[in-house]
């Protein structure tokens, strides 16, 4: 079951993580998918921070579909969705996630720590005093997914990149 | 014997009349040592210490900003400063109190934890009524 996202008040860290998770969504390439594709759907796990921010992007377009903010719950399958935002909260069922995403075509983001690290695809990381973005190719890839060369370009990290 | 005895049904009589007080003052004991427990400064506050410190001051921004920033492309957003550091943040933030970590979620505490394990990168929160204040000190 998919619960819509409360809205809440969001900081600036929080908008900027919410625009890279807007943004990021511009340099992928979804492939065609069976069933309801008329909206993208972008799938929030845990108690996700970002929240505020997140829901700015409600009804924002991803390649001509409107956005669609949905909090994910854990007996609901990935399958519906396109983009999935984990929160920092979550290291603790990370495993268990990417075993349940592994092999569809949704693109994993979050901005907890070693994300890539532990088969996350896009990780929002502190750079300095700013927000940078690290990658793993190789789970990318491994998802059917395309992502643009100019999105691996400013990233801070690109891991499995051949 | 009879004396004992005497004594004994004295002291049994003592404790009823004293029952109410006793299951009066009880939780009250209980309440008082929860509080002065939750008063008690934590570990997590006493081990940052040194070191260059980055605050992510958790102020709100109104609607109109928070739409500016998510429409910001991606190079934009990939130069704005979020974070600001500062030599000192004692000033800013004080030891964080066990009451308030009660306050913040479950993953800010993991994340004090996992602070714990990597003595270079000391992740901790002050929290107000208002505003969460996010405090990394790494090792300089």
């Amino acid at each position: 079951m998919c619960i819509p996202v409360l809205a809440q008040s969001a900081t600036k860290e929080q908008a900027v993580k919410a625009g890279f998770v807007y943004n990021v969504t511009k340099y992928v390439i979804w492939p065609n998918r069976v069933g309801n594709d008329e909206q993208f759907n972008l799938c929030v796990y845990g108690d996700a921070k970002l929240g505020g921010g997140l829901k700015s992007l409600q009804g924002k377009l991803v390649a001509n579909k409107p956005l669609v903010l949905r909090r994910w719950v854990k007996s609901e399958s990935f399958e519906s969705c396109h983009m999935v935002f984990i929160s920092q909260g979550s290291t603790k069922e990370m495993s268990t996630l990417m075993q349940q995403v592994n092999g569809l075509p949704v693109l994993t983001i979050s901005d907890s720590p070693d994300f890539i690290d532990n088969g996350g695809m896009v990780g929002l990381i502190r750079d300095g005093t700013r927000v940078g973005l690290e990658v793993n190719l190789k789970t990318v890839r491994a998802s059917g997914l395309n992502m643009s060369a100019q999105l691996l370009k400013l990233a801070k990290t690109v891991k499995g990149l051949e | 014997m009879n004396k004992k005895s005497s004594v004994l049904s004295e002291f049994k009589q003592f404790c009823i009349d004293k029952l109410w007080f006793v299951v009066l003052l009880a939780p009250l004991l209980i309440i008082a040592l929860m509080m002065f427990k939750q008063f008690q400064p934590s570990e997590n506050s006493r081990r940052v210490n040194n070191g260059l410190a980055v605050v992510v001051g958790s102020v709100e921004i109104s609607t109109a900003e928070l739409a500016s920033i998510v429409a910001k492309p991606l190079t934009e957003l990939i130069a704005m400063e979020v974070y600001s550091v500062v030599n000192n943040t004692a000033a800013i933030a004080g030891p964080i109190r066990k009451s308030e970590l009660r306050q913040v979620s479950y993953n800010h505490l993991s994340e004090i934890r996992r602070a714990e394990d990597n003595p270079t990168r000391v992740i901790s929160y002050a929290v107000t009524e208002k505003a969460t204040t996010k405090i990394i000190r790494e090792a300089s």
